[in-house]
């Protein structure tokens, strides 16, 4: 009865989440289109078009902070997570558990968030570009735009190296493990020195993540298709459906070669 | 889980440590690790191989309960 209750209490909790959620989010789209449909009523020509200049100030303003925000976060941090990881690891004797585990968390923690910050970097940039691209006549974006640019292939070469020096921290510690980041064939090698759990655990997340993905894209379908309302176009629609088939076609594929013993380990 | 295991004991009968135990058994000190705290059940031949390197029988080692 009790688990009953706080189950309940959880979804309730968590419906009352989203439901808030979705009100800002109305809010704010409500707030949008409303203003800017007066704003064309009054000139007799009914648009959205302004919506999307909104979505592009905010862009240009908002998104290079945020840039310069999360590099800092994610240097300070992996430099940290590192640091502490090699200290414990160097004081290890090889047999506490304790010490060995902490540092493989810290590890994982320094090459999670460098993952992490790779796609947001990625995505940052790529809005930075679409903000700024018709705008270089000013002299400042176009300042502005090659500092970032040279901030983004800074942070992409730190990424590189950091995940390198974890990558190598982990090796020390569990001398089986095999591959070199900088080598193309780093995610096959590695792959090729786990052992039974390690795979397990591995092909476990893969298959999570699958789910996951699959369950993003119909979501991302929807909100390209009222995109299309908003001047979207159908390339966004189309991206969304070329990783949609790319990952459940690489599923079906593989499960039924895997079934019928082809190319099964 | 309902397989139990005294891995732990049989290790220090050998007096080695998860990394050599590990390597005797051709597997990573993690996965000696999470066998020993229950968190992970291995595959026959694991068992199999842990088995013949602690010199016993597989059910010696690994011992299955019904869970209630």
């Amino acid at each position: 009865m009790n688990k009953m209750n706080k189950a309940t209490k959880r979804r309730l909790i968590i419906t009352g989440i989203v439901c808030l959620v979705l009100w800002v989010a109305s809010y704010f789209i409500g707030y949008y289109v409303v203003a800017d449909l007066s704003l064309d009523i009054q000139t007799g020509d009914i648009s959205l078009a302004s919506f999307t200049d909104i979505m592009n100030a905010t862009a240009l303003y908002v998104t290079p902070v945020l840039f310069v925000l999360q590099l800092i976060f994610t240097v300070i941090y992996t430099v940290c997570c590192y640091a502490k990881a090699k200290k414990l690891y160097a004081s290890w004797d090889g047999e506490d558990e304790d010490t060995v585990e902490k540092s493989e968390s810290l590890i994982s923690g320094c090459i999670a968030v460098l993952s992490v910050a790779q796609i947001i970097s990625m995505l940052f940039f790529g809005v930075i570009v679409y903000a700024t691209y018709d705008k270089f006549m000013s002299e400042f974006v176009f300042w502005a735009f090659m500092l970032l640019a040279v901030l983004f292939i800074g942070e992409a070469l730190y990424i590189t190296f950091m995940q390198r020096c974890a990558v190598q921290l982990t090796k020390k510690i569990n001398p089986e493990k095999q591959g070199e980041v900088l080598d193309i064939k780093f995610a096959k090698d590695w792959e090729a020195s786990m052992d039974e759990a390690q795979k397990a655990i591995t092909f476990e997340c893969g298959y999570r993540a699958y789910k996951v993905c699959i369950y993003t894209c119909m979501v991302l379908w929807l909100v390209c298709l009222f995109g299309i309302y908003f001047g979207m176009g159908i390339m966004p629609m189309l991206m969304v459906s070329v990783v949609w088939l790319t990952t459940t076609l690489t599923y079906i594929v593989k499960s039924y070669n895997m079934e019928h013993r082809k190319g099964r380990k | 889980m309902p397989l139990y295991n005294k891995l732990k004991d049989f290790r220090a009968r050998l007096g080695v440590n998860q990394q050599e135990m590990g390597a005797l058994v051709g597997t990573s000190r993690q996965t000696i690790s999470q066998i020993e705290r229950g968190d992970y059940s291995p595959s026959v031949t694991l068992a199999l191989k842990i088995a013949k390197v602690c010199g016993v029988c597989v059910e010696d080692i690994f011992d299955y309960r019904e869970e209630d």
